[in-house]
């Protein structure tokens, strides 16, 4: 019991600084998309378009609170956001948070079902190239990573399309409901990330496989089963955690090009229809949203870093 | 007595963007229980590409070119076989140079002996293996033992790194122990702290030490016997007293000049030059560039082993002989 105090105590002293680091990052994001919304020209002109006479913009200015000094504005913003309120959109005059909420299932499924594939074929097929080094596994991963990493995806998506939607009709070409609306963008989102995870379990592992512990551990008379499972695999996984992290991250911000291929409902095609409608409001608030899950996902890689290498978690004490 | 490991004609070559080299070349050594072999040689003169060859861990561009192995007088390797995984831990364990890379960072001390013994000692139980442990970790000379089992290699000093890599090497009761260089990145007192630790295992414990090192004065302190290599061949094997006493090769007369303690009233001599690259084709003495005593013969045709009783060596003008005086 004793010791699993101090192994609590261990992952606290290791996440509270990078707890602090990531509301410093939160803080530095929120500024920045405070101040990007506004440095694309007046957002009461924007708005109202090129015709509106300067008394309509003046009016629009009071109405959204721009007439105040930046720093009034940049005030009453994070007090808004210290109580949760992301404000409201301009377009549809909803409280944003709920636009955002209504996307967010629609793109937590595709980020997942995209991870899930990318890993599911990334993860193996760096495995057994890094094992056989300069064999034909090791070459079609060199091909699927140079492939996943220099394909165009919205070109990708529309091949998909062409192909299993309109000339065979196996899948639909866009919207979503059932799991057959998913495969086609899920499939098309995970070749990047299955591309970058491939080409680094590749290269991490086949780097940790030269490591003196590997000789070591073979020495000792394992089977190489157990020498690639519990000692190359786990050292080599780092970053591959890192990359995995990154990529999530991405996607769950918003895969702006394949959900707009692919007419997915997702908080990519929010984003683009508040950047299209200058809804600078809505705008803010998905990049906030992006921020944090970016802060969070993170974290969960930091405490992932601890969770695998105990010299990680000990930097803290 | 029958040894425990026989090596024969042992031929290792490596190969690079450059062209082959033979890492080790006519290589026979015999083991016997309770001897205490001292492996020695410059770097590059073959030793750890030799020890490493014995269990089959040879590096991808390394390869064993001929030879057999026989342990317990059963053939590991040669006539098309190559079992030499066979060896690794149950009847070989081997300790390496620096426990900090060689033990594995992310497990414990001892989930890494509890692996060892799990796949040589499998017919035990898990709480023989428990006592197995904890047995052999409190002959370490740990101050807390139990407080090693459960540390990261991390956690631990150099010193300490280096008794627990010697505890999983011998766990699972090896018959014979290969130490490579393993006290080399040890501060000295540490370093004499590990070694009588090494040889208090080989005498008391029973195991059989092949000690790979570049220290002569570290190997005549614990080994019984002495091999000394270059160029990938042994040049001179026997007894350690008779080998220091009375060397007949003049590469190991030429490394006992180059122990300050040793030399006496003699000058302190180095050996001039550097070792040579030892190609297929190579014909004569790996010796000969460097040697003082170096006649035509010596590289025209390749040196045939002479063996004395219980000792041997690889030379034409072997000291005690009348050496060449050359012009003079």
């Amino acid at each position: 019991m004793e010791r699993r105090a101090g192994l609590a105590m261990t992952f606290v002293r290791f996440m509270a600084p990078k707890l602090v680091g990531a509301v410093i990052t939160l803080l530095i994001a929120l500024s920045l998309a405070f101040f990007l919304a506004r440095t694309a020209g007046d957002p009461a002109r924007n708005i109202l378009g090129e015709f509106a006479t300067e008394e309509q913009v003046l009016e629009k200015q009071i109405e959204l609170g721009l007439d105040k000094p930046l720093p009034v504005q940049f005030g009453s913003y994070l007090g808004q956001l210290a109580t949760f309120d992301l404000g409201s959109s301009l377009r549809y005059s909803r409280p944003n948070w709920e636009l955002i909420l209504g996307r967010f299932p629609a793109t937590i499924q595709l980020t997942v079902a995209g991870m899930l594939i990318a890993t599911l074929i990334g993860l193996p097929l760096g495995i057994v190239a890094a094992l056989k080094e300069g064999k034909v596994w090791d070459r079609i991963s060199v091909f699927v990573a140079l492939f996943g990493q220099s394909i165009p995806l919205f070109w990708l998506g529309l091949m998909f399309i062409l192909l299993f939607a309109v000339a065979w009709g196996w899948l639909p070409a866009g919207l979503s409901g059932t799991w057959q609306h998913l495969v086609l963008p899920a499939v098309t989102l995970s070749v990047l990330p299955m591309a970058r995870i491939a080409r680094l379990t590749r290269s991490s592992l086949s780097e940790v496989l030269e490591e003196t512990y590997i000789t070591s551990a073979r020495a000792r008379g394992l089977k190489e089963r157990t020498v690639v499972f519990t000692h190359a695999i786990r050292n080599a996984a780092l970053p591959v955690v890192t990359i995995m992290g990154l990529q999530a991250g991405t996607l769950l911000s918003g895969a702006v090009t394949v959900e707009f291929v692919f007419a997915w409902p997702g908080l990519g095609t929010l984003a683009t229809q508040a950047v299209q409608f200058r809804d600078f409001s809505l705008v803010q608030a998905i990049v906030i949203v992006g921020a944090i899950t970016f802060v969070v996902i993170n974290l969960t890689v930091d405490l992932l870093y601890g969770i695998i290498d105990p010299r990680i978690r000990e930097q803290g004490s | 007595m029958d040894p425990l490991l026989s090596v024969r004609s042992l031929r290792v070559e490596a190969t690079s963007s450059v062209g082959t080299i033979v890492a080790v070349d006519r290589f026979d050594l015999d083991i016997y229980p309770g001897d205490v072999i001292g492996l020695i040689g410059e770097s590059g003169s073959g030793k750890t590409t030799a020890v490493r060859s014995l269990l089959g861990l040879t590096e991808r561009n390394v390869r064993i070119a001929e030879g057999s192995i026989y342990f317990q007088g059963e053939q590991v390797l040669g006539d098309g076989k190559n079992h030499l995984d066979r060896l690794r831990g149950r009847h070989v364990g081997m300790v390496f140079q620096n426990a900090s890379s060689s033990l594995n960072p992310l497990l414990k001390i001892k989930t890494q002996m509890r692996q060892v013994l799990r796949v040589n000692q499998s017919a035990q139980r898990a709480a023989a293996h428990q006592r197995r442990i904890e047995e052999v970790i409190s002959r370490m000379g740990f101050h807390d033992p139990k407080r090693v089992l459960r540390s990261y290699p991390h956690q631990l000093s150099g010193g300490m790194r280096q008794r627990a890599a010697i505890a999983i090497a011998i766990v699972s009761e090896p018959e014979i122990v290969i130490a490579d260089e393993s006290t080399s990145a040890l501060d000295v007192t540490t370093q004499a702290e590990v070694m009588d630790l090494v040889r208090e295992l080989a005498t008391d414990m029973g195991h059989s030490l092949i000690y790979v090192t570049h220290d002569l004065l570290l190997a005549a302190e614990v080994c019984t016997r002495m091999a000394v290599m270059y160029g990938g061949e042994i040049v001179e094997e026997g007894p350690t007293a008779s080998v220091i006493a009375a060397p007949r090769h003049p590469y190991t007369l030429g490394l006992l000049r180059s122990v300050p303690m040793w030399a006496k009233k003699a000058p302190l001599v180095g050996i001039e030059g550097t070792p040579p690259r030892v190609t297929p084709g190579f014909i004569g003495c790996r010796f000969a560039s460097r040697c003082a005593h170096a006649v035509g013969a010596c590289s025209e045709a390749d040196v045939e082993w002479t063996q004395r009783r219980d000792s041997g060596f690889r030379c034409i003008q072997p000291k005690g002989a009348p050496l060449h005086t050359g012009n003079g």
